[in-house]
């Protein structure tokens, strides 16, 4: 009796928590449909005389590679959701192509941006450049490009106001990285401020090493700038917890600057200087400056502007 | 641990140009790595030539090995353009290369 009442709860607990599954996921499936759907009303169907043409193709983070192979470890490397890619047709003018990224979050929509960016500011949507027919903009938790396959005036026109009107339809705006906040400003070359979150994105902008040294992960923040006169790096990296950014302080220090582990500042072999500190949850790294007093002057100004962004913040600022 | 044995840094990159200079002034390569010089700058070279695609946007092949040649025999100052590839690649060396099949920019099968 007790066995078959034992079974009756197990089975019917078995069916409810199917029951659940099921309700969960298909309320997951309609919310990103909703999602995707709100996404494509970003896009209009129109401009001088270029119509959206066929249906629009979407690739999620399994299906990234189908479209960009190669690249699309640059927005695996953040919390990119989906792609959404428009293509726009004219006789006898070239396809502009419009691909819209969730990026899941403003941080790593700006993150994405960061990547790759040298030119000017075009001041479309939170920040955008245009190089060669190839224009690109974040704003709220969007990364936008859009793209003619050639650079005619005509086109030109039409990229720059297709792209303008994407932004004005993307109505949340979203924060950039609290961590750029602690850049101090003076020297600060903008165009080279890179935010990320993995060893690879570090070494890509700047080789530190073939092992994560840092013990970087997706949790992980980090920021990238250059300053100058001098030319010098500064590394930032936000830990989740004090312990790992301290595992990953003396990880760096060992394999980096293992001649200099107590005071942290070595001169490398390209006569340049390198500095390293640890603050509770943060690890500062200096690369490349010009000379010994300029690696501890940067450090001391980040560390100052450390200090007071962040009680600004405890003091809700 | 025997992940920062094998762990390579820009320290060593910068420790290994230094060593290979000095080794190169000092004559004490080995024969067969003596075929290229260190350069004190890097080389860059561009090549362009607007016959490469066509009115209608087809890519035109024999161009495309055209302006390979000269970039390879530009990069090296050599005439033959045989010569110059093997100053880059070795009978035994295995060779990967990169292409693109990003719609916007995509590769070529030409190339």
């Amino acid at each position: 009796m007790k066995h078959q009442f034992l079974s009756r709860y197990v089975v019917t607990s078995v069916f409810v928590i199917t029951i659940c599954i099921a309700t969960i996921s298909v309320c997951s499936t309609i919310k990103e449909s909703e999602k995707s759907m709100h996404m494509r009303e970003f896009v209009p169907n129109e401009i001088y005389g270029w119509r959206a043409q066929g249906e629009v193709e979407i690739y999620d983070r399994k299906t990234i590679f189908d479209y960009i192979d190669g690249a699309g470890e640059i927005y695996l490397s953040y919390g990119f959701r989906k792609v959404m890619v428009f293509r726009f047709i004219k006789a006898s003018d070239p396809t502009i192509l419009v691909e819209l990224f969730d990026m899941g979050s403003p941080e790593d929509a700006f993150g994405v941006f960061s990547h790759a960016r040298e030119g000017e500011e075009q001041g479309i949507g939170q920040g955008s450049e245009y190089r060669g027919g190839l224009l690109c903009f974040w704003k709220g938790n969007f990364f936008v490009c859009v793209f003619s396959e050639r650079e005619t005036p005509a086109a030109k026109k039409a990229v720059f106001d297709l792209a303008e009107k994407i932004a004005e339809k993307i109505e949340v705006t979203g924060a950039k990285p609290k961590l750029l906040d602690y850049l101090p400003a003076e020297g600060l070359l903008n165009q080279s401020v890179r935010y990320f979150h993995l060893h690879a994105s570090l070494n890509y902008h700047y080789f530190v090493a073939s092992q994560n040294i840092l013990k970087l992960n997706p949790q992980t923040e980090a920021v990238l700038a250059r300053y100058q006169p001098g030319g010098g790096f500064l590394l930032c990296v936000r830990y989740q917890n004090s312990r790992q950014a301290k595992e990953a302080f003396d990880s760096f220090l060992g394999a980096y600057i293992p001649e200099e582990k107590e005071s942290g500042i070595a001169q490398t072999e390209n006569e340049k200087w390198v500095a390293a500190k640890l603050e509770p949850v943060f690890v500062m790294v200096i690369f490349d400056a010009p000379t010994k007093a300029y690696a501890q002057a940067l450090m001391e100004a980040f560390e100052d502007k450390l200090s007071e962004s962040t009680s600004e913040e405890g003091r809700g600022l | 641990m025997k992940d920062r044995e094998k762990t390579i840094t820009r320290r060593d990159f910068l420790r290994g140009a230094t060593c290979a200079t000095l080794a190169l002034t000092m004559g004490l390569l080995p024969e067969e790595e003596k075929t290229v010089e260190l350069p004190t700058k890097t080389k860059v070279v561009l090549i362009r030539d607007p016959e490469v695609i066509d009115a209608k946007g087809r890519i035109n092949a024999k161009v495309i090995q055209q302006m390979l040649d000269e970039a390879v025999t530009a990069l090296f100052d050599k005439k033959d353009p045989v010569e110059s590839w093997k100053l880059l690649v070795k009978p035994k060396d295995v060779v990967g290369i990169k292409s693109n099949v990003w719609g916007p920019l995509l590769t070529p099968k030409e190339v």
